[in-house]
């Protein structure tokens, strides 16, 4: 997994092969949207890219080389799954989402920035009034809403989204559009399960280049 | 396909014989009631599962290094006892070494024989043996469901590692702090997903008929074969024997 360069100190760490995949087929610059083609599903392609399934023991996922593979895959992949129960680590909305940003500073245990951080991200997505309940209680369309919070503030490189449209209302998906395109860094954007007819690819496209990818040409050249 | 009404056992006679070798494995130390307990569990297995038996072997191979470099310190530390092995004037081994070594690894091959065997005792004859020893019904229900979730459980274990991971959490980068916190965490959003199997639970055994309010009685009859009778005299049979051997060695 890691190579170490003889006599000079320096580390060269091989990037995850889900991020490979993703720096090849979604290059950044663009959004991309994958039709529903009755087939191919984004959701199972990342379950099988991630390899979720196919681990025999859970201890895989904790320590070993795999599970820092996983760690490395999650800090530049951010994902919002439609047919995965969330787990949640805390005990409020705002204490998972202030430990979502004190992760990325590479800790478990948040300071007031990153409960600032938090905040305003509750507030972007009007997720606000939530701020102390629990996040296992929430309902289908808050969690999913909770887990885009929680991908968002990982700042990653490529942000899947399993299904825009499933869960949420017309308002919620230009709440969160509004979200997209109010960024200033953003990430690459993957929108699964999309019909050609959606009306909502016209606002997607206002957001940069939108491009159509489908996951039979990917599986075909790879 | 394998017959399972063939490689279930009755729950009496295996729990009694797991009971006993379990005392047995932590009372005795000369070794010979455990050894010849640990052959009788082997029998037991063999006789249950003929088909899984080399897979068993596979996985006490899979922990044998540990236990040999456990049992290696073991034998290094143990200073007290009649010296064994010597090397020039360096004492090696130890008699007392190399027997709690010895009883190290029987006692944890008895262990790993009775969590092979265990499972094969059908859950709703476990329940039907705990109504028998008049424990409570409610108590029973909860205790067999406990077990039964135990796939389950697992299946929650990897989710929650998945997520655990994939919030891009490096383990490798975080202070002492956080790292216990981080086994909290995982320890605390386990916990709380298997909670979240109890409604599922409490609704399959209303609709069966399991309410708060209806009494019900298990009617089924838990009759044991001659194999398992054999079993359970055989069981008392060599506790009664590993009793007196052990009251006439010790008068001696």
């Amino acid at each position: 997994m890691r190579l170490k360069k003889k006599n000079s100190g320096i580390t060269h760490e091989t990037p995850p092969p889900i991020t490979v995949w993703a720096e090849k087929y979604f290059p950044p610059g663009y959004s991309y949207w994958i039709p529903d083609d009755g087939v191919h599903d984004l959701h199972n392609e990342l379950v099988t890219r991630l390899d979720i399934k196919n681990n025999r023991r859970s201890g895989n996922l904790l320590w070993g080389a795999q599970a820092e593979t996983l760690s490395k895959a999650g800090t530049q992949i951010a994902w919002v799954p439609d047919d995965l129960v969330p787990v949640f680590f805390t005990w409020t909305v705002h204490e998972e989402l202030a430990r979502a940003c004190a992760v990325v500073d590479g800790s478990l245990s948040p300071s007031e920035i990153h409960d600032n951080l938090a905040y305003n991200l509750m507030q972007q997505l009007t997720i606000g009034h939530l701020s102390a309940q629990a996040p296992d209680r929430l309902s289908d369309g808050e969690s999913k809403l909770l887990v885009l919070a929680l991908q968002w503030a990982k700042k990653a490189r490529w942000l899947f989204f399993d299904s825009l449209t499933r869960s949420f209302s017309d308002s919620t998906i230009e709440m969160i559009l509004s979200l997209f395109s109010s960024a200033q860094e953003k990430p690459v954007l993957i929108f699964g399960n999309m019909s050609s007819g959606s009306p909502w690819l016209e606002p997607l496209s206002s957001l940069g280049s939108l491009k159509m990818r489908t996951l039979r040409e990917i599986r075909n050249d790879g | 396909m394998t017959d399972r009404s063939k490689t279930t056992a009755h729950p009496a006679p295996i729990l009694f014989i797991g009971l006993t070798a379990s005392l047995w494995a932590v009372a005795d130390h000369r070794g010979i009631m455990s050894i010849i307990w640990l052959i009788i569990l082997c029998s037991i297995i063999y006789h249950l599962q003929p088909d899984e038996f080399s897979h068993f072997f596979r996985r006490i191979t899979k922990l044998a290094l540990t236990l040999l470099f456990v049992s290696f310190l073991q034998i290094l530390f143990r200073r007290s006892g009649q010296p064994v092995l010597v090397y020039k004037t360096i004492v090696l081994a130890t008699h007392d070494g190399m027997l709690e070594a010895g009883l190290l690894w029987i006692r944890f091959l008895i262990l790993f024989s009775l969590a092979t065997l265990l499972p094969r005792i059908s859950l709703y004859q476990f329940l039907v043996l705990l109504g028998k020893l008049r424990i409570p019904l409610q108590f029973g229900l909860m205790l067999t469901m406990t077990l039964k979730l135990i796939p389950g459980v697992f299946k929650e274990a990897k989710l929650v590692m998945f997520f655990f991971r994939f919030s891009g959490l490096r383990f490798r980068k975080l202070n002492i702090h956080d790292r216990f916190k981080s086994v909290k965490e995982i320890i605390s959003a386990l916990l709380m997903r298997s909670l979240a199997y109890l409604p599922d639970t409490a609704l399959a055994l209303e609709l069966r008929g399991w309410d708060q309010t209806t009494g019900r009685r298990l009617e089924s009859p838990l009759s044991m074969k001659l194999k398992d009778r054999m079993w359970l005299t055989g069981a008392i049979f060599i506790n009664l024997l590993g009793l007196w051997y052990y009251s006439i060695s010790m008068n001696g």
